[in-house]
């Protein structure tokens, strides 16, 4: 045990999460309350989000590229969307009966895509499960981390990463990025 | 894992990577603008609220340490009085009556022990209007690592694993089977991705929850709900209530209803 509390007790870290404080604090903010509007509720966002950054610091390489700031702002994007559905009391949006669901990726050849395409293909997912893939698969965190850091099950982000690739899948194939093998 | 599913994987993390890296620009650009038009701002209650929520850990730590501390000192006495005093009949239950007082002895006085800890792991004041910032994601994982093994060591005998007494449909197996204050959970593993968990109580009465929709399995009553996420179903049969959810289909547990009822 206290081998575990020195591991984790370490300056450079500290100092790592007193820069990222300091320096997006007031850009965490003006996200959160861009969704919530509420300003009180916006601090309440933004502090939970700080806390979660903190356990997932090991995941921040460089405080000042836009990786980084991709990550804190998806983590504060979703603690205030968390929010606002507890304070609407909003059920969480209901996907519709896709007709794809029986469509397989792994059977098809995905076009080579640009950068642009990819972004706006990911825009069409939906915030919820965009937040669970990215934190996935671009930050390389465990479902179980991704729980923690959302504020859900490791149960429920698996749902919330089924559903978002479900999701990509067919709009891949809508769009006519996704062709039959021959 | 399959190679389908390595170049599944491969292409998501591509496309997350890359999304991840445009969408870090813009809100670097929107970030720089931000710092261009608007003066610093002065942030005490975000500053207070970041402080107030790495507090609480450091209590419950204290605590936790108080509880650890007191359990080892009984440890070390407990022999010591059986053997000078000679020997008394010493049983499990005097011992963790000798723990749990000691353990309530110490824990009020806690708070200034949890001062001193505070005080010598606090590491120095950030600078300005920051908040000092402390170790809460050490103390935590310490916290819970201790809290498991105050926990692990409640009397867990007096309870049973409630066996299933009726055979599981084909597409399930049971993954795990956990015992949990009375409560005995299966974790069914699905052949058709829609893993379920089961779990059986012992009641005397059976209280219909609110909100459930109610379905009639094999004519007798069971009452369910399915949210996108999240589909749950709960009946009682011969004195044991089971509960049953699963991630996709609320048929998947209407069909292990009907296998039980």
């Amino acid at each position: 045990m206290i081998l575990l509390v020195l591991a984790f007790s370490s300056e450079e870290e500290k100092s790592k999460f007193e820069y990222i404080y300091e320096k997006y604090k007031n850009l965490l903010l003006h996200k959160a309350y861009g969704i919530l509007h509420d300003y009180m509720l916006a601090e309440d966002a933004a502090s939970e989000a700080f806390l979660r950054i903190y356990k997932n610091l090991g995941k921040i390489d460089d405080p000042d590229s836009g990786r980084c700031i991709a990550f804190i702002v998806t983590i504060v994007k979703n603690v205030s969307l968390t929010l606002l559905q507890k304070k609407a009391k909003n059920t969480a949006e209901e996907l519709p009966e896709q007709q794809q669901d029986e469509f397989r990726l792994e059977d098809f050849v995905v076009s080579e895509l640009s950068s642009g395409e990819i972004y706006n293909l990911l825009e069409q997912v939906g915030e919820e499960y965009k937040n669970a893939f990215l934190l996935k698969y671009a930050y390389d965190m465990s479902n179980q981390e991704i729980g923690k850091t959302m504020g859900v099950s490791a149960n429920h982000v698996g749902v919330l990463l089924h559903r978002a690739k479900k999701k990509l899948k067919a709009i891949l194939q809508e769009g006519g990025y996704a062709h039959e093998q021959a | 894992m399959s190679r389908h599913n390595d170049k599944l994987d491969s292409l998501f993390k591509k496309m997350a990577d890359s999304y991840a890296e445009q969408y870090g620009n813009e809100l670097k650009q929107e970030f720089d603008e931000l710092e261009r038009n608007t003066p610093p701002m002065i942030t005490p209650g975000l500053d207070a609220k970041v402080k107030e929520k790495l507090k609480p850990r450091r209590k419950n730590y204290g605590r936790i340490m108080g509880l650890i501390a007191a359990c080892a000192l009984v440890a070390v006495i407990i022999p010591v009085i059986y053997n000078t005093v000679g020997s008394p009949p010493l049983n499990t239950a005097t011992i963790q009556e000798a723990t749990d007082a000691v353990a309530e002895e110490v824990l009020p006085e806690d708070a200034a022990g949890e001062a001193a800890i505070a005080e010598e792991a606090a590491p120095p004041a950030m600078a300005d209007d920051a908040p000092a910032m402390e170790e809460p994601a050490a103390e935590e994982a310490a916290a819970e690592e201790a809290e498991d093994s105050v926990t692990s060591s409640a009397p867990e005998q007096q309870y049973e694993i409630i066996p299933l007494s009726f055979d599981l449909p084909e597409n399930f197996t049971v993954e795990d089977v956990e015992q949990d204050i009375g409560k005995t959970i299966y974790y069914l593993q699905d052949m058709r991705l829609d893993d379920t968990v089961l779990t059986l109580e012992r009641s005397d009465g059976f209280t219909v929850p609110d909100g459930l929709t109610e379905y009639e399995i094999n004519g007798q009553a069971a009452y369910g709900s399915y949210e996108p996420d999240y589909s749950y179903l709960t009946f009682e049969k011969g004195g044991i209530v089971y509960e049953m959810t699963c991630e996709h289909d609320l048929n998947t547990l209407l069909e292990l209803g009907a296998a039980i009822l």
